[in-house]
């Protein structure tokens, strides 16, 4: 009996000597930590993009996290990205992390809204997170 | 009797995942509104970055970027509505506008000259995007 499927995002890598974008979307209600991607080991996030379409109004600080979940299963969940602000309509470049370094192993990228004080009933956007291959 | 054409640039997007780029030139004989690019709808930029490589010597020479949408309606400050300034050689980084949203229809890119009076002047406009 099958016991276990591969049910992670397929890791992502055109093998040409170019940028590449992960593309994903993230709003005020989404799930704690969203799986956008995955990328092979030594990949390289090179800049992340949050599109935001419409405002977060959480009423003290709307930020985002973007993370990994590496392929023993451990999520880092600020590699990328730690708490930038999100919260107004926009193109925001978001400042990479000092630990955004070449992946160690295969790895999901995932994202997460983080927000404070009275919670949001509105926010949606649009995550792009650019990166070379290994 | 054929009434109208297609005669707008292509909606550019290569479906590869990856960052593509509309990379056009633009010279001090330059109408004051020059497309020069088409996206589909959903496509959205990322960045934008012009590269004067002769200064244009009119006055106060800036632009801004926008789109003209399917139903042929113009926003020119659509991406960039702070003028970007070509008074100085070099890259500059334009900031984007807070309108600059992932296209709600097919759209052409047009770059708008403020200015008057150049009589040299040459640049290049990169805008950087994804596809939906």
């Amino acid at each position: 009996m099958v016991t276990s499927l591969n049910s992670n995002v397929a890791y992502q890598d055109f093998i040409y000597r170019a940028p590449q974008v992960i593309i994903g979307t993230l709003n005020f209600d989404s799930p704690a930590s969203v799986t956008i991607g995955g990328l092979p080991a030594g990949a390289q996030i090179t800049g992340v993009t949050f599109i935001t379409t419409t405002a977060f109004n959480a009423t003290t600080t709307n930020n985002i996290n973007v993370g990994i979940i590496n392929a023993s299963g451990t999520a880092t969940a600020n590699y990328a990205v730690s708490l930038q602000g999100i919260g107004s309509v926009g193109v925001n470049v978001l400042t990479l992390a000092a630990t955004c370094l070449p992946l160690a192993t295969n790895s999901q990228i995932t994202c997460a809204y983080s927000q404070s004080g009275t919670a949001a009933t509105t926010g949606a956007g649009k995550i792009v997170v650019r990166f070379v291959g290994p | 009797m054929v009434t109208s054409l297609n005669s707008t640039p292509a909606y550019q997007d290569y479906l590869y995942e990856s960052e593509q780029v509309i990379s056009a030139p633009l010279d001090f004989t330059a109408g004051t509104t020059t497309t020069i690019g088409g996206l589909p709808a959903g496509a959205m930029v990322v960045g934008i970055v012009v590269v004067v490589s002769t200064v244009f010597n009119g006055t106060t020479p800036t632009i801004t970027i926008g789109i003209i949408n399917a139903s042929g309606t113009a926003t020119a400050t659509y991406y960039v509505s702070s003028g970007t300034s070509l008074a100085a050689a070099g890259v500059i980084t334009s900031t984007l506008a807070s309108t600059a949203l992932p296209l709600a229809t097919n759209s052409q890119v047009t770059v708008t000259r403020s200015e008057t009076g150049s009589s040299a002047g040459s640049a290049r406009v990169i805008v950087r995007f994804v596809g939906p």
